[in-house]
């Protein structure tokens, strides 16, 4: 038989009062994780959440167990993902070194600070719209481990993957991200010597 | 000992501490001597500086607020 407490979340009544305070942080876990499609993923979250909102025995857990249900909606988008692959280039990748690649095109020849300058040329906006352009496998585990402070092996048992397989997305992911700086900077005018702020 | 493209290839492990300790060893082994791999290192750590920097704020815009609002009262009908 279930008791009702009012400190224990006992059925849905309650839910909206419960997840309004934490929707700017999910939305925003949400916007790393999958850019322009955040709002369907959040709601996909709140109604996975509405549904077990009796499972939740601890109201003062609600962030994190909201955290990990939106965590788990992420996955299946990236199962999707996985049965059909972005098109991107992966040859070489791998090897490619952004800090070598600077050194060698040498876009400020008169700078004496060569890669501060090519980091000092992105305006936050860029280094999103870089992020989004990886393809979701590969930034999902890289927003999680940089931005949102999750260890590998955190990552690996939210995803439901092998800590190999997330070691190995993070170190193509880490080598693509370093690669689209590159070539977002190339393609937007970036590496102008009249850019260098 | 391994050589440069092979230290590269491990460098954002080795920041992590996500490599087992052989493979860890013999990076730190090779940064002893490479000054190029020290600076790919220190690059390393800026752009993992730079990513965290470059996430957006838990910023609810107000017309998305409504619409999950509306959603959110909508479940609970």
């Amino acid at each position: 038989m279930t008791t009702s407490h009012p400190q224990t979340t006992t059925s849905r009544t309650g839910f909206a009062e419960a997840v309004t305070p934490c929707l700017p942080r999910l939305y925003g876990t949400a916007r790393r994780l999958v850019g322009d499609g955040a709002e369907d993923l959040v709601q996909e979250t709140l109604l996975r959440a509405f549904r077990s909102f009796d499972q939740l025995k601890e109201p003062a857990a609600i962030a994190g167990w909201l955290a990990r249900i939106l965590l788990n909606a992420f996955r299946d988008r990236l199962r999707s993902e996985r049965r059909a692959p972005a098109v991107v280039a992966l040859d070489d990748v791998d090897d490619f070194s952004l800090y070598r690649h600077i050194a060698e095109e040498d876009p400020y020849p008169y700078s004496d600070r060569l890669h501060l300058d090519f980091v000092g040329v992105f305006g936050r906006d860029d280094v999103r719209a870089v992020l989004l352009r990886l393809p979701l496998i590969y930034r999902g585990p890289l927003v999680l481990r940089y931005i949102e402070d999750y260890s590998t092996k955190e990552i690996a048992r939210l995803l439901s993957l092998p800590l190999g397989t997330v070691l190995a997305q993070l170190h193509r992911g880490r080598k693509l991200f370093e690669r689209s700086l590159w070539e977002y900077a190339e393609s937007e005018g970036l590496l102008e010597k009249e850019a260098v702020r | 000992m391994i050589d440069c493209a092979e230290a590269v290839r491990q460098l954002w492990r080795y920041l992590d501490e996500t490599l087992e300790p052989e493979p860890r060893e013999k990076v730190g082994e090779h940064l002893a001597f490479c000054r190029e791999c020290c600076g790919e290192v220190e690059f390393a750590r800026i752009l993992q500086d730079f990513l965290r920097s470059s996430a957006v704020a838990d910023e609810l815009p107000p017309d998305v607020r409504a619409r999950l609002n509306s959603f959110v009262t909508g479940l609970e009908r």
